[in-house]
């Protein structure tokens, strides 16, 4: 125990973030939903984590977990949640849901934007009072110190005229300011972590391409790590260092993004990679679709949870055992009988 | 796959639908929003045209317009029936009713687009029965058929839509507007509501049947990636107007128009290989309400000039069926994609 | 042996297919199969939803149910109290319930006439006893009372100024005043549907319109209007008559909120994609309507009315209280609350407040059983 405490304390410059074996439940009236159901995930400092998955694989539940707003009748069930603060260890997972812990570290060490920000901004407040009243929450500072740090934001994600836009509502800006703003009042406190959940998704193609960019050069400005959210495996090719992809509540597969595109390993990701049409292929070829459809999430059969959908099923292997997350190759871990 | 591209069956001559915007008690216009302003298309039988844009572009009212389910404000819509052109815009409503069997839809929404308290039976046997093709037993074995077609249990024919995934709803809408044997489709984002997984199902089914049925595609999209996939020739749409329309090779190797530019610079590749610098174009999309004056696009065009902001640029066919409407399409030489 | 065997066989596939079935069930479940699986986890509803069956019935048997006659007038028993029933005495329990025999007394200090209960004199509950004349429905003459004392008359709510039995006459009241929510409801339904539909489905000028005529009647107060309106039927009428007029009266009002949600729904509605669909089918504007849009919005249609039922039953109560509704010797909750309009009577002779509570009672249950049915509506919505 101790030994291990202090490898991990060792590991402080590297590691910001360790998941470990995280379950959130869901206890509804027809069964138990397992939205979560074992992940394992580390975050390096100033790395971006992308998180891929279809709608209903955990991804939300995941990031909601981390900062503890997981919104009933869910309940982070077993699993811990370490954050490693200036030398600190706190497990987030022990930590109170509505206590004074988690609530100093909401909004001042994880952030968190989403993907649609006109439901996450008051629309009876000002853009620059949300802000301020969110740095005047974690920061020891005067209200016209804090008004000055917001124009300072504003400017700094790209609204090009702050001193107008500070005092204006969220209704009068348009999707991609509002998300500009969100970000904005995201970063105010300075985060070492930011969540994005599908932050682009609502989003005009060419608004997605300013929101990426500019998340990038925050990224590079403010040295946070990022975990980013999305469906969109364009979009967690352009943002990430490495990606977890998940399935039904599982995480299938952990690496670099260049192994996750270029030597995917899990059949899921293989599907998955094939089954998006590519720009500047040549066109009108035939898709390689996964078949079926992803199962209804409650009572979910035994072994594997991709069994029925998997090319390389083997009956009496994987619909018997659940496969464990793996270390393949370095840093490349996949859960799949196939890699034994 | 091998396609021929025909005569055109549906020919859009200077399409307008102007919505009125009302204000005060009387309820008094004020202006207009040009949700489809003097658009020019055709589309040849047994192929697909992409129409893409960003939201608001006006490409759902277009395809809307086109099937008269809304009525377009001016302009003429001519499609191909039994060899004779005839114009939608012109008929009366009994006859209008007479061709909307030819003309179906696939919607986005898989959700609201069908009658939550139908059956399967009743839901794609609503053209079969509104058109007197098919009622009772022959009726049920032509919906069987169908539902076969688009890969759904022919056993669920007397579910009600609840019981069914989104992918699967999808289907059923698809079946639907295959029931009264049509010429042309209007899918509107048919794929944009649905899981990636799913999605590729889908854009096969909707290829094979185009295979299978001889079916003409006008395919509304904003994803240029699922476009490219499926259309034989691009529309590209900006704030009610056409600005670039090409052969599909032709536009993402060889775009006109500084938008399309964008747009394809823009579009999120999934390979992190390709990371690369984008045109990051600057502001959003322009109010329809209250469009700029001259090119809508030249406020947030990096090669505008003194002309863009006075003067509208035609519609001009710069390559051989590649159209672009754009000062300096012949000047500009524009990166597509490798 | 064999038929042992092919026994089994047919109950082991009986099983098979019931577990089948429980899935497919739901899912070949129609609109209101689904309604009612909702509808039954709402207990208070289900509270609600029985209390106004008992409610209905009570009133609509109202002569049968009832003991005495309503207007017969016990002389011996004027402002007599609530009887209690008792199941014991000081032999014992007793299977037949009974009530003890009141005694009227003269409190010798206030002079007040008071009773006691009379120990000596035990008066057995029977059922299906035989009383005072009535015509059930107004057809059928008979004196057959569901429960009843031999000799005597019963007051279980107590008796009036006039010593009749208060709760005969709120059995009566009952008819009138639940009923009258009912017909006047019915009637805001026809008018709301034609108008608002009228309003939602052709839009434009006539939407406009009506619209502006909905707005104004809903700013008139509607305490004032009733009063003038009900004070211009001719006092001469029978009661019958009045009934009618109060309900028309009622209902000039009670429509405009169901038009409203009528239209409301109506544009929500034309706008789904399925309609848009069926449109592009070829479907006529007749079949849109009666195959599409009168499904979707009649079950929100019947939460509103049942919402609405109570501003009617309120409605009467209080014009009838004020003495602008029905008139004695019509009997309603309102008419029979006139009585209890001064601090006096209530102090001593509380009981008579009971129509109140058949009011207060009524309303709980009409919304309760309005909120069950609204979550029900839309069994689609998770």
């Amino acid at each position: 125990m101790d030994f291990e405490n202090k490898t991990i304390l060792n590991n402080k410059n590297i590691t910001l973030l360790q998941v470990k074996n995280l379950k959130v439940y869901f206890y509804l009236e027809e069964g138990i939903l397992k939205a979560v159901d074992d992940v394992s995930f580390d975050i390096g400092r100033k790395k971006v984590l992308g998180i891929v998955g279809e709608s209903g694989c955990g991804k939300s539940v995941t990031a909601q977990s981390i900062l503890r707003i997981v919104p009933h009748p869910g309940r982070t069930v077993e699993g811990e949640i370490l954050l490693h603060q200036n030398g600190n260890l706190v497990d987030l997972a022990r930590l109170n849901p509505s206590g004074r812990e988690i609530r100093a570290i909401r909004g001042k060490e994880i952030a968190m934007i989403f993907q649609e920000p006109m439901t996450s901004l008051s629309p009876i407040h000002t853009i620059g009072n949300q802000i301020m009243e969110a740095v005047l929450l974690h920061r020891d500072i005067s209200q016209s110190e804090a008004r000055e740090l917001t124009l300072e934001m504003l400017y700094k994600v790209g609204i090009s005229n702050p001193h107008q836009r500070i005092d204006e509502y969220s209704y009068q800006l348009s999707g991609g300011l509002r998300q500009r703003a969100m970000i904005a009042m995201a970063l105010s406190c300075n985060p070492s972590l930011l969540i994005a959940d599908e932050p682009t998704t609502a989003l005009d193609v060419t608004v997605q391409a300013q929101i990426l960019e500019l998340m990038k050069e925050l990224q590079r400005e403010f040295g946070m790590s990022i975990i980013y959210i999305t469906h969109n495996l364009g979009v967690i090719a352009e943002i990430s260092d490495e990606v977890l992809v998940m399935y039904l509540g599982k995480a299938i597969e952990h690496a670099n993004i260049d192994e996750i595109f270029h030597n995917p390993l899990h059949p899921y990701t293989i599907g998955l990679l094939k089954s998006i049409p590519k720009v500047g292929k040549k066109a009108r070829t035939r898709l390689e679709a996964i078949k079926g459809i992803v199962p209804p999430p409650l009572d979910l059969p035994r072994g594997c949870r991709f069994y029925q959908r998997c090319r390389e099923a083997k009956e009496g292997i994987c619909n018997v055992d659940n496969p464990s997350l793996i270390e393949v190759t370095k840093g490349h871990r996949v859960s799949c009988f196939l890699y034994k | 796959m091998i396609k021929k591209s025909g005569m055109p069956l549906l020919e859009v001559k200077n399409l307008k639908k102007y919505f009125p915007v009302e204000k005060g008690f009387w309820r008094k216009t004020v202006g207009y929003v040009k949700a489809v302003d003097k658009v020019n298309l055709y589309i040849n039988e047994g192929e697909t045209l992409g129409v893409v844009g960003e939201s608001g572009c006006g490409k759902t009212t277009l395809g809307r317009c086109i099937l008269r389910a809304i009525e377009p404000t001016e302009g003429s819509i001519l499609f191909r029936l039994n060899g004779d052109m005839i114009d939608i815009t012109k008929l009366d409503r009994e006859s209008l009713r007479a061709t909307r069997r030819y003309t179906q839809m696939i919607f986005q929404d898989p959700y609201s687009s069908l009658d939550s308290r139908m059956t399967v039976l009743d839901i794609v046997g609503e053209p079969l029965l509104v058109n007197n093709l098919a009622t009772g037993r022959k009726m049920e074995e032509r919906v069987k058929d169908l539902v076969k077609v688009v890969g759904l249990n022919v056993k669920h024919l007397k579910r009600y839509p609840h019981a069914f995934s989104g992918g699967q709803r999808q289907r059923i809408g698809i079946a639907r507007a295959l029931a009264s044997n049509p010429k042309f489709i209007v899918a509107d984002e048919p794929v944009s509501a649905l899981d990636v997984s799913v999605q590729a199902q889908t854009l096969n089914l909707l290829q094979d049947l185009q295979v299978e049925f001889k079916l003409t595609y006008l395919f509304i999209s904003h994803d240029l990636s699922v476009i490219e996939h499926i259309s034989d020739r691009v529309a590209i749409m900006y704030v009610g107007k056409v600005v670039e329309l090409a052969k599909t090779e032709e536009f993402f190797l060889n775009p006109l128009h500084p938008y399309s530019e964008a747009l394809l610079s823009a579009l999120p590749k999934p390979d992190p290989r390709l990371r690369m610098k984008r045109i990051i174009l600057s502001g959003e999309v322009a109010n329809p309400v209250n469009p700029p004056s001259g090119c809508y696009f030249h406020p947030r065009c990096k090669y505008a000039e003194e002309i863009c902001k006075k003067e509208e640029p035609g519609w001009k066919e710069v390559n051989p069926d590649h159209f672009v409407a754009c000062h300096f399409a012949k000047e500009l030489s524009l990166k597509g994609v490798i | 042996m064999r038929n042992q065997q092919f026994r089994k066989v047919y109950k082991a596939m009986k099983n098979n297919k019931r577990k089948i079935s429980a899935e497919e069930k739901l899912y070949v479940a129609t609109q209101w199969q689904l309604m009612r699986r909702k509808f039954k986890k709402h207990k208070l509803a289900i509270l609600g939803g029985t209390t106004l069956v008992i409610f209905y019935i009570l009133a609509i048997f109202c002569g049968f149910f009832s003991p005495q006659g309503i207007y017969k007038q016990h002389s011996g028993y004027i402002y007599a109290p609530p009887q209690r029933i008792h199941f014991f005495d000081e032999e014992g329990f007793h299977l037949r319930p009974f009530v003890y025999g009141l005694e009227r007394k003269i409190d010798t200090i206030t002079f007040r006439k008071i009773y006691i209960e009379d120990k000596t004199r035990k008066l057995p509950i029977y059922f299906f006893v035989r009383g005072d004349k009535y015509k059930l429905w107004n057809l059928y003459s008979t004196d057959i009372h569901f429960f009843g004392v031999k000799d005597g008359p019963i007051f279980l709510f107590g008796a009036d100024k006039l010593g009749r039995d208060l709760f005969s006459r709120n059995l009566h009241a009952a008819r009138i005043s639940l009923s009258i929510g009912l017909v006047g409801v019915a009637i805001s339904f026809i008018l709301g549907c034609i108008i608002g539909g009228i309003s939602g489905y052709f839009g434009g000028m006539a939407d406009m319109v009506t619209q502006r005529v909905i707005e104004f009647l809903i700013c008139i107060p509607t305490i004032p209007l009733w009063m003038s309106l009900s004070a211009a039927l001719p006092k001469k009428w029978p009661p019958t008559k009045i009934y009618f007029g109060i309900v028309i009266i009622l209902s000039i009002v009670g429509w405009c909120g169901l038009a409203r949600v009528v239209r409301g729904k109506l544009l929500e509605l034309r706008e789904e994609d399925f309609v848009m669909a069926a449109k592009i089918c070829g479907a006529t504007s007749g079949r849109i309507i009666t195959r599409h849009l009168l499904p979707a919005f009649l079950s929100y249609l019947i939460v509103n009315v049942t919402l609405a039922i109570p501003n009617m039953i309120l409605g009467e109560t209080s014009l009838s209280f004020l003495g602008l509704g029905m008139r004695a010797p019509a009997v309603s909750w309102g008419v029979l609350l006139q009585d209890a309009q001064n601090v006096r009577t209530l102090a001593l002779h509380p009981w008579l407040l009971i129509p109140g509570l058949c009011v207060i009672i009524t309303i709980l249950a009409f919304n309760f059983l309005g909120d069950g049915l609204r979550d029900a509506a839309d069994p689609y919505k998770l």
